[in-house]
């Protein structure tokens, strides 16, 4: 029998029906599961199966053939491996990945019994990655788990010819697997056109810089910087895009961290910052290499001269991470953090990108339509109005919307054809979009305020507008659709006012003055000068005023409550001075001749001193009570009788008719001013 | 002459009022008592026989000259409208309105000029309806008028403090110190709309846009990316009045910040000063 995969199956239905006694007419269909129990019942018993093979009449070379099937059958039953490539033909620098996969349907794999004793070999390739990349599955399907791991390496063909990966000797639970290697074609690939404008070439790229010439040499051509425009040669006011991207070799993706870009002052654009997501590296073949790139800022400009416009030099910087001892072996499945990090350190690298010259074509003079308003790109005018109907009190809004792509800045409002029966009284203009770059591809919204003249059917005719196709070279014209509103009469009076305000037969008719504007003030208002209140010099005097009254008034009550408590005290200070007030009053009298009210005041003087001083009240105050008190204080007796002396010619005085003559009075006096100055010194 | 106490309390008073009272224009004999008068009517004439550039030159002439009356500024500002100049006629009212707020002619031409959406009434800007009288009694008084009344309520507030003080422990001494109490209150509820009125007037500086399609751009320079238009007639906080030969603004509707170019905007001084038609 023919040995084929079909056949094969047979000879094992015809092997199973055999064990079983009857040779064909119990065949079991082939299935999954029921080959694996054959195989199973096989297995247990392969005397009964040779047994039945050759009493079925098969010959011997189907029965090695089916013994060499099972084999690799039977190895599906724990762990089956194999080594797979991407691509069997590569171009020279193009990625191709090496792959083993382990699977298993029965049980689990515990990769740790798993080892690569040899290989894999990369030879005439560059490996992109030390370790490979792990990823585990396992499915259930039908009560059946299959579980599978995979183990990828990553490689850049390096050689152009026929080029080998692997063998690979795997052992598994101590059971060797060898796995043949496999060839991979590399060609020459062909030139390649790249996304950007200008001719990829490492002759335009400036090497990188550090302090270390010799990491500048070594990453000389593996890591460097380059503006990409979207288009070189672009028309004033043309939006263009211009990229910063780097380029690295794959070999060091993973060291460069810390990117940026710093960006020129723009002087002839307009520029607007494109927000990034994420930076990705992407492969990318330039100058002849593969390299892996990622943009790393990227602006949109609009130029705003003709001519030859540059972006000067720039620079991005960028941080590598140099190894500064050798790390160690990787196990398979160890990692190598122990191994790199430790050792490394970052060194801050700059990359000067060259400058980029765009050469700015002015917009075509010839066949500009009149209604070209500094519309550039791809865009398109749409018209409309918030009503159809409306009364002459209400205003219409024209809305014009120009939106596509284009730098919507430098547009200018449409100009208006003649509107016959309205009056526009007012305009507003904004860009409207959802991100940053709604000058660019958002829309811009001009509303016109325009006010009905007259009632009736009035139109609004189409508005023409003209823009500038960039890939198309040429002006577009667009015309926007005519609107017809119906305008009903409204509520308000057109007022009429004379100049002086009354109409007389020698005045001039009324003149309509438009609009409803209330009239000029024509009285004359006088050589008035408006000076703010508190502006004028006295204004900050003045506010001073009612701070003193209240302080005046503060002062005035404290001074009556201090007096209030302290009345005592105060006359008891006091009380000299009235005593010598009280004489210069006698003094007065007796210039005066008036006798009595001399001794009247001299008592006064006395006893109201004596009482005073003695805190009695001076009706109740007798001689006998002043001498004693006197005489307390230290006071000389002398003293304390002329007192006593001076106290009875008051009192005496009051019954004579002549108590005394002027010299007599004079020395009383004299001796009273000597009694109280000396009563001060003692009754103190 | 000896002056009883509340006599003496009353002197103050009254000279504070007499201290706020309109001045005479200094140099107006220099003047000629004739020519401003006799410029005025002709300019009216000028106005009504629609002989607007007439006008407008004799009005700006007085201006020159240094009358600076709400009046003047109203003329001016109809004469310009009549123009075509609506920025210009929004910019002279603007300034009739900051001497005189409660000038319906003024503010009802304003609104034509500038039409319904630069309409800063408490009802066009949307304010909370309870709130639009307070921001309509704030804003129909200068701020000098503010002051004046704040001064008054100051005098009142500080006189019947004193009679308080002084006066015995009788009824007269209760009423004293609730009028003291009222004046207080009268005091403070008046400096809450005075002094912001004046922080107003004195610190923040309003411009009108008097050109058409003027473009707010985002930075001073021609070449910076533009942000909005402003309309002609629309106010703008000036923030910063000279900024190499542009203006920095802020729209207090929204409160955009942007530059205008100088020659787009006017000043609208709240205090404005003779001799100068453009401050």
């Amino acid at each position: 029998m023919p040995v084929g995969n079909g056949k094969a199956s047979r000879a094992m239905v015809s092997l199973v029906a055999a064990t079983e006694g009857d040779s064909e007419s119990q065949a079991m269909p082939i299935e999954n599961g029921k080959i694996s129990r054959a195989m199973d019942f096989l297995v247990a018993s392969p005397a009964a199966a040779v047994r039945a093979a050759v009493g079925g009449g098969v010959s011997a070379v189907a029965i090695l053939a089916a013994i060499c099937l099972l084999v690799p059958c039977l190895a599906i039953a724990e762990v089956a491996i194999q080594a797979d490539v991407s691509q069997q033909v590569v171009t020279l620098g193009a990625n191709l990945r090496y792959s083993i996969t382990i699977t298993s349907n029965d049980e689990r794999i515990n990769m740790r019994e798993f080892e690569l004793r040899t290989g894999p070999s990369f030879d005439g390739f560059d490996v992109m990655s030390g370790s490979p990349s792990r990823s585990s599955q396992q499915h259930f399907m039908n009560d059946q788990m299959t579980e599978k791991h995979e183990l990828t390496w990553r490689l850049i063909a390096a050689r152009e010819d026929v080029a080998r990966v692997g063998p690979v000797e795997a052992v598994y639970r101590g059971k060797s697997y060898v796995l043949p290697a496999q060839e991979v074609k590399v060609v020459r690939e062909e030139a390649q056109q790249s996304n950007a404008s200008s001719e990829p070439d490492l002759a335009g790229i400036l090497g990188p810089q550090s302090d270390y010439a010799d990491l500048n040499e070594g990453l000389k051509g593996r890591l460097f910087a380059r503006l990409v425009v979207s288009n070189p040669g672009p028309y004033l006011q043309e939006t263009v895009m211009v990229s910063c991207k780097v380029y690295l070799d794959p070999q060091l993706s993973g060291q460069i961290g810390n990117v940026g870009w710093t960006p020129p002052a723009w002087a002839d654009f307009v520029a607007q910052n494109v927000k990034l997501d994420d930076l990705l590296l992407k492969p990318e073949t330039f100058g002849g290499r593969q390299y892996q790139s990622v943009v790393i800022s990227r602006f949109l400009l609009v130029p705003t001269r003709s001519g030859k416009v540059e972006i000067p030099l720039t620079r991005a910087e960028c941080s590598v991470r140099v190894r500064t001892r050798p790390t160690f072996e990787d196990n398979f499945f160890g990692d190598s953090f122990f191994g790199s990090s430790l050792f490394d350190r970052s060194v801050d690298v700059r990359l000067p990108i060259a400058p980029v010259t765009l050469d700015v074509r002015p917009l075509p003079t010839e066949d500009r339509p009149v209604s070209f308003q500094n519309a550039v790109g791809n865009l398109a005018l749409a018209a409309s109005v918030d009503r159809r109907e409306m009364t002459q009190d209400d205003l219409l809004t024209l809305r014009l919307e120009i939106g596509g792509e284009g730098y919507l800045g430098s547009i200018a409002q449409p100009k208006l054809p003649d509107m016959q029966g309205w009056t526009q009284a007012g305009s507003q203009v904004k860009i409207e979009g959802s991100d940053e770059l709604k000058s660019f591809r958002g829309k811009k919204v001009f509303e016109i305020l325009l006010r009905p003249e007259k009632t009736g059917q009035l139109g609004i005719p189409a508005i023409p507008y003209a823009v500038f196709n960039p890939s198309e070279k040429r002006y577009v014209e667009q015309n926007t659709e005519p609107f017809t509103i119906l305008v009903r009469k409204g509520s308000a009076q057109q007022l009429i006012v004379s100049g002086s305000g009354v109409t007389s037969g020698t005045q001039p008719p009324p003149q309509f003055l438009g609009e409803q504007l209330a009239y000029i003030h024509t009285a004359y208002p006088g050589d008035t000068v408006f000076v703010p209140t508190y502006r004028r010099r006295l204004f900050p005097v003045l506010q001073v005023i009612p701070l003193v009254l209240v302080g005046l008034a503060l002062g005035v009550r404290l001074r009556k409550q201090y007096l209030e408590r302290h009345l005592d005290r105060l006359q008891y200070r006091a009380a000299g001075s009235r005593a010598r007030r009280e004489l210069r009053g006698a003094q007065a009298a007796l210039r005066a001749g008036d006798s009595g009210a001399f001794y009247r005041k001299l008592g006064e003087a006395l006893r109201g001193y004596l009482a005073t001083k003695l805190r009695r009240s001076a009706a109740g105050l007798t001689l006998e009570e002043i001498e004693r008190a006197c005489l307390e204080r230290g006071l000389a007796d002398e003293y304390t009788r002329a007192i006593g002396e001076i106290l009875e010619q008051c009192e005496n005085a009051r019954y004579l008719v002549n108590p005394g003559d002027a010299r007599e009075m004079n020395a009383t006096l004299d001796k009273s001013a000597e009694i109280l100055k000396l009563l001060d010194k003692h009754l103190r | 002459m000896r002056l009883t106490r509340i006599q003496a309390l009353m002197v103050p008073l009254l000279a504070g009022l007499l201290a706020t009272a309109p001045v005479p224009r200094a140099g107006a004999a220099g003047l000629g008592e004739s020519s401003a008068p006799a410029k005025w009517r002709a300019a009216a004439h000028a106005y009504q026989a629609r002989q607007y550039d007439e006008a407008k030159r004799l009005y700006e002439e007085l201006a020159e000259e240094g009358m600076n009356t709400p009046d003047l500024f109203f003329n001016l500002g109809n004469t310009y409208y009549q123009l075509g100049q609506k920025g210009m006629a929004a910019w002279m009212y603007e300034k009739a309105l900051a001497l005189r707020p409660r000038d319906g002619d003024a503010r009802k031409n304003l609104r034509l000029a500038v039409g319904p959406q630069l309409d800063r009434s408490p009802q066009a800007t949307g304010a909370f309806f309870l709130f639009r009288p307070v921001f309509r009694l704030y804003s129909s008084f200068t701020a000098s008028e503010w002051m004046l009344v704040l001064d008054a309520a100051y005098f009142l507030a500080a006189f019947f403090a004193a009679l308080w003080i002084l006066s015995r422990p009788t009824a007269l001494r209760r009423w004293t110190r609730r009028l003291a109490i009222l004046g207080t209150a009268a005091l403070v509820i008046t400096a809450v709309f005075a002094i912001p009125r004046l922080i107003d007037a004195e610190w923040n500086r309003y411009g009108v846009v008097v050109q058409r399609g003027a473009i707010v751009r985002s930075a001073p320079g021609p070449n910076e990316p533009e942000y909005f238009e402003a309309r002609e007639g629309e106010r703008f906080l000036v923030t910063d009045a000279d900024v190499l030969g542009w203006v920095r603004v802020m729209r207090p509707s929204d409160g955009r910040v942007g530059y205008l170019l100088e020659g787009a905007v006017r000043l609208i001084p709240s205090y404005v000063r003779p001799h100068s038609i453009s401050p």
